[in-house]
Parts: C-alpha cells; structure tokens; sequence
C-alpha cells in the first residue's frame, strides 16, 4: 500500500499538468456544442447566410431586392470599408456582401440588365455561388414583371410574393450521425485528451519511480521488485480508469439526455478499450525518457499524431486516401471506425460485427505496445 | 571576442536535445499533422463549389421541360447537380447512405426529399422552387398583361449576369485553414521565448553556476549579452526559415509572394520571442520550472488565441475584446502573414510589425529592470 500511496503523492505533484488538459478539453466541448441544441431537424429550414448590404440606391427596387434577401437570410445592413469586407468574409462572420450602387433601379427601368449589382464573396465559395444563384434569381423576377408591364411597387410588391411559392420539401428521417453531431465531437476530442491526460500524469509518475536514487532505495527495502510493479500497475490502471471516468461525467454534465442509450454505451466501451492502448503506450513512453521536457514533447507528438491521421480533428471522409491507408496502421483510425459504425445508422448483424473487430483491433495494438514497451525495458535492463 | 562567444553559445544551443526537439523539429511534424489531417480541404479549399449529387426519380409521364433543365445543368466542366437517375428504392437507399443530398421527384408537380438541413440541400431547394415561381410569372402575366407575355418570358430565359463580381483580395488562396499554417510559424517566433529563457540562465550570475563562472570572465559584459542574445535570435530565426520553407517548397501551401516582407515579419516574432522569454527568466523568486511553466502557459495561450486550435480566434477576439489582439503577439505575427497573402497595401503588416518591435523593446525593458532591481537587492544584502 505504501507503493499506492507514493504513486498517488507523485500524480498530486504534477496535477496542474493535468488540469491544464483537462481544462483545454471542456473548452473545446463547451465552444464547440454552445450553439447545438442536440435536438434532430423535424422539417427542412433553408440554410441561412450572412449577407452585408450596402444600399446606396434607396428606391423601392433596391428595397425590394433587400427585403427578398433579408426573409431569407441574416442581414446587416451599412457601409463597411474594404479591409473589415475581406475580413469578415476570411473568418466567415459574414459569407457575402452586396452592393446596390446608386441608380440600380434607373439602370432596371431603362432596359438595362448587366452588372447591376456588385458583389464580394470567397472565390468558387458554395456560399457564393448560392447567394449568386438568388439574387440572380429575384432580379429576373423582378426584370420579368417589369418587362409584363407593370409599375415598380407592384413589380415589387409581385416579385416578393413569387419568391414566397416554393418547391415541396420532404425530411426523411435524420441520419443518427446529424441527431448525435455533438456526442461525436465528445468522444472524438476524448483520443486527444485521454492520450494527454494518462501520458502527462502516468508517464511522469513511471518516470520518477524509475529514477535512479529511488530505484536503488526500492531495491533495498524488503519489497520484493514483483510487488512494485503489480502496485505500480494498479496505481497506472485505477489512475487512468479515474480520468476515464472524469470524461465520462463530463459527458453526463454536457449531454444528459444522450448518456443512458444503447448509443452512448458502445462509445464508452470504445473509449474504454482505446483507454488500454492509451496505457500501453504511456508505458512504452516512459521507457523512453528520463526527461520531463522530453516525456512533454513525446506526449504532444503521439497525441497528435494519433489524432489527426485518425481523423479525430478532421472526419475521415475528407482525408486524403494515400494519408487514409497509413492511418489504418493507428489503433485510433479503427477507434473513430468503429464510432462512425455506430453513429451513421442502427447497427446490423454485419456491422455489429464489424464495430467488435474494430475493438479486437485496438486490444491488439495495445497487446503489440505493451510487447514494444517491454521489449524496451529488458533492454534498458541489459545496458 | 564577440565571434568567439556567438560560435561557443550557438554550439551550445544545438546540443541542446531539448532546443532541438521544440524548437526544429515538433513544428516540422505539426505542419505536416495540419498538412495531412486536412488533406484535401487545405489543397482544394473546404468550401468549393462542388457539384451536388442528385436522384433523379421519374414519375408517370415525366416533365420534358424539367428533365431538359435538369441536363443542361448536369453537364459542362463544373456542373451544378451530379445526377443519378434510379427507380425510388434505390434512390432512398441513396440517399439513407448519404451518397445523394436529396432525391428529386419528377411528376406530376416536381417536388424534393432531403435528411438534413444543409447548404447543397438549400441549393437543391431554391432551384426547384425557381422552376416554380417562373411558372407563376407567366401565369400572372398572360392573365393580366397577355400583350407583354413575350417580353416577359425572354426575360426570364435571359441570362442577364445583374451580378457583377467584385475580387478584393490579392491572392485567391482565401482558405481560412491556412490560418493554421501562420499560426504555427507564429508560434514557433514564441517558442524562441525557451532560448531566451535559458540565456537569461546562463547569463546571470545568480541563477546558474556556468553564469558564475562567466561573469568573471574579463570580458565586457555588453559584449557577452549582445553575443548571447543574437546567438538565441539566430537559432530561433534559423528554425523559423526551415518551417516557412518546409511549408511552402515541401507542403506547397501558400503564403503569397511577398517573401521579403514575410521573412521581415518572421524576424521581428523572433525578436520578440526572445524578450519575451528574457522576460520571464527576470522574473523575481521563482523556480526556473515555475518560470518555464509560466512562460510554455503564456506562449500557449497567445498561440490559442491567434488561431492555433480554432482557427477563427482571431475574429471572436475582434467582435469582443479587440484589444487583446492589438498586444498578442501570435496574433500580431499570424496576422502580418495573412495581410501579406490577402490584402493589396501594406499599411496593416507595418502596423503589425512596428507594435511587434515595440512589444519587443518595452519586454526587454521590463527584463532589464527586474535584474537590476535584484542585482541591486542583492549587492545591498551584500554589503
């Protein structure tokens, strides 16, 4: 017991490492699920766009125009200057901004119908290109009304009504993926911070059990070396189930009403076996380094390294195949596997076969870690 | 005796495995992680139009004039809808799987089935209702104005372009991931604050005997800081260039043309760098590990806020405390880059750049106070 204590003296020790961890995680999961309501869309709402207008036309067409535009999307209205337009449209505060110069509707009146607008959007942007496609759209509703032979306001007026008829929409039923997007990330983020948290805390523990002056003083005392690494073991395991179970209460914090589902419970038993690879491979870390700073560098490179080619930071669907086909030699490519198994529908025969293979996997690469570590250590022995 | 400090402090810094590992190569593998975790999105630009996969489903007769428009727009270099025409089982199937973003219905009355509320599936529904509301004009126009039916529907089959484009930006590389890539060169400006710190360490006399041992050197001590100091700029620098040329020759991301300026701006993170971590060794009663964390804690924070986790930081910190921007120093360098890449003139970089030299002076400052602060102390205990 005196080996469990000293083990969990060591982990208060290095506690504010692995705070700073688990803090950079709620971050995250509280900016990312802020603005999701975790509810499934029942019927189709058009997505929405930030449109800037600038009208310096103010007739009753480019009020129409604006009028259109604002029914359908989130309008802020005024004159921006050049730098603050390319700014919002980089960090996608806005999507696109449109300008009405003066004399649009004189321009309309009189026949002429190129480049009566202007507008700033990201180059080849979808955004743009829909928002082109509309305000086209409503302008040759408009010019169409005016050429049938009617006044302004009563083109005006006919053109908002048309843009009003719209097309049957059905909502098939939301695939789980989009119902769970948020329970997702959850578990997504969870590759990154279990590797940061065990690696920092455990790793740091093994390191300084295994320095030199207290190895020496262990090996005097009438402890046999069996009995440390069987209390060190407990002490590495009961530590990483804790920061296992950290995460999962933070789950129940953050998302109580997708916790107690069948959904939820094979992601937490393929959280659980990632935990095990997680171990192993903190293991095989701290038979690599003496050096805090070093065991630091390690801890971040594995992590990342683990995280973004197993697409935890960037979905697997969009990688790169060459990229994809290394990946599947990480236990973290088959651990976000086997969550996209579970959350792109309800689970067949097939594909629950499928998810347990991607278990099996991943106690494997623990297996082969735990080999590697070992392997590693009776050679550090031999030295 | 200037060149002889430099070449003994450089040597010294390059055994250094802990310089060597943070400094040179961690940012090679996190430019190379962001590379291959964002595959395609950070070639081909996440938010490209791409042509949106349809079912077609053709029902009882089928709508000719539909079915003509449908292929008019499913052909060409870049199509508007990628369309698959199938029977409804399958297209349900299709479209369960997301490998369709919406099925199509053909006849009698066209009308849409989606499963989520999505850009492509806006799109989708504008240009249906499109159809729709075209067909309303013509209604309208024959019953009330017959005699201008015929303008009226060339206007609606014109392609007029009442939407003219207007490009703000100097580069079309718009992708706001590779607000990533500036970042982490920013970051690694920062990281220079370790070598600042440990020359802080082996320079004064109180905090490391090999500063003991050199301040009895009969050598100028202004001459031995200068050494020292441009040996840590010159490591930091150094480390700096092989990260911008590894991002653009290798990676191929692109950071503009404007090498010059880019590299001008790398330098004056480095500066700042350093005094940053000149600085935080100044600091008066702590650990160097202490200081070590706050300095790694300090970094860190600056590069989250300047984008390097989520990349649009920058932008939240805009719209609610753009002060903070103006004094953070990763915001400042991540922001130079991109002004570089995107913007026409110069006047926001050489804004940048100068508050990053003042920065840099009024750190150095703060540094050289806190010293002679404790030499004083320390020599009046003496006494």
């Amino acid at each position: 017991m005196h080996i469990l204590k000293t083990f969990f003296i060591t982990i208060k020790y290095h506690i504010a490492g692995i705070f700073i961890y688990l803090g950079i995680f709620i971050a995250l999961l509280v900016f990312f699920t802020q603005n999701d309501n975790g509810q499934p869309p029942k019927a189709f709402t058009a997505t929405q766009l930030d449109i800037l207008i600038q009208d310096e036309d103010h007739t009753v067409l480019s009020q129409s125009l604006y009028d259109f535009l604002e029914s359908r999307h989130r309008v802020e209205k005024g004159a921006s200057s050049r730098e603050d337009v390319i700014d919002k449209l980089y960090w996608h505060t806005i999507d696109y901004s449109l300008r009405i110069p003066k004399g649009f509707q004189a321009d309309l009146l009189s026949g002429r119908n190129k480049d009566l607008v202007e507008n700033t959007k990201l180059p080849e942007s979808a955004t743009g290109y829909w928002a082109d496609a509309q305000i086209e759209q409503y302008l040759t509703l408009l010019n169409s009304y005016l050429a049938g032979g009617y006044s302004p306001e009563d083109a005006a007026r006919l053109s908002l009504e048309t843009s009003e008829k719209e097309a049957r929409i059905n909502m098939a039923s939301a695939s789980a993926a989009e119902n769970n997007s948020t329970i997702v990330s959850f578990y997504h983020y969870l590759v990154y911070i279990l590797i940061s948290l065990v690696t920092t805390g455990l790793g740091q523990v093994l390191i300084t059990f295994r320095q030199r002056e207290l190895d020496i003083r262990f090996r005097c005392s009438p402890c046999p070396a069996s009995r440390r690494s069987l209390f060190l073991a407990l002490g590495g395991l009961l530590f990483s189930v804790a920061c296992w179970l950290l995460c999962m209460m933070l789950g129940v914090v953050l998302f109580p009403k997708s916790v107690f589902t069948i959904t939820n419970l094979l992601y937490m038993i393929n959280s659980l076996v990632f935990l095990l690879f997680v171990m192993s491979l903190t293991l095989l870390i701290s038979f690599l380094t003496e050096n805090f700073n070093i065991l630091q560098a390690l801890t971040n490179i594995s992590g990342l390294t683990l995280s973004f080619l197993g697409g935890v930071f960037v979905p697997q669907e969009f990688m790169n195949e060459t990229i994809l086909r290394f990946s599947r030699l990480l236990p973290s490519y088959w651990y976000i596997k086997a969550m996209d198994l579970i959350s792109s529908s309800a689970l067949t025969s097939h594909q629950y076969q499928e998810y347990l293979s991607c278990l099996g996997i991943q106690v494997l690469f623990a297996a082969a870690v735990l080999a590697g570590a070992m392997v590693v250590s009776k050679y550090q022995k031999i030295q | 005796m200037f060149f002889h400090i430099l070449k003994y402090r450089l040597i010294q810094l390059f055994h250094s495995r802990n310089i060597l590992i943070w400094i040179f190569i961690f940012p090679l593998i996190l430019g190379s992680l962001f590379y291959m975790g964002f595959g395609n999105m950070i070639i081909d630009n996440g938010n490209d139009f791409q042509s949106i996969p349809i079912a077609v489903v053709g029902q009882g007769q089928g709508n000719p004039i539909l079915d003509e428009v449908i292929q008019s727009l499913s052909q060409g270099d870049s199509p508007m809808f990628d369309v698959t025409r199938t029977k409804e089982a399958n297209a349900q199937k299709l479209l369960q799987k997301d490998k369709v973003d919406g099925i199509l219905y053909e006849a009698p009355e066209p009308y849409l089935t989606v499963n989520r509320n999505d850009l492509n599936q806006s799109i989708l529904y504008s240009f249906l209702s499109q159809y729709i509301q075209q067909a309303e004009v013509i209604t309208r126009i024959a019953e009330n104005h017959p005699e201008n039916l015929e303008a009226a529907v060339s206007q609606l089959r014109s392609d007029a372009g009442y939407n003219k484009e207007v490009s703000m930006t100097r580069s079309k590389n718009t992708n706001n991931l590779t607000q990533y890539f500036y970042a982490l060169i920013a970051m690694i400006c920062l990281y220079g604050g370790q070598i600042g710190m440990d020359t802080l360490i082996t320079l004064h006399p109180q905090l490391s005997s090999h500063a003991a041992r050199k301040s009895i050197a009969p050598v100028h001590k202004l001459k031995m800081i200068a050494a020292d100091l441009t040996a840590s700029v010159m490591v930091n620098y150094l480390s700096v260039l092989i990260l911008i040329f590894y991002i653009t020759q290798i990676l191929k991301i692109n950071l503009g043309d404007r090498l010059v300026l880019l590299l001008l701006a790398s330098l004056a993170g480095s500066l700042i760098g350093v005094s940053i971590g000149i600085f935080f060794g100044s600091l008066p009663h702590l650990e160097s590990n202490t200081k070590e964390g706050f300095l790694m804690g300090f970094t860190m924070f600056c590069c989250f806020l300047g984008g390097l986790i989520v990349q649009n930081m920058p932008s939240i910190v805009e719209e609610h405390a753009p002060v903070i921007n103006q004094i953070n120093p990763a915001y400042l360098l991540s922001d130079c880059f991109y002004v570089l890449n995107i913007y026409q003139d110069t006047a926001r970089w050489c804004r940048n750049v100068i508050s990053l030299l003042i920065l840099t002076v009024l750190f150095s400052l703060a540094a050289y106070l806190l010293i002679r602060q404790k030499t004083q102390g320390s020599s009046q205990k003496g006494e």
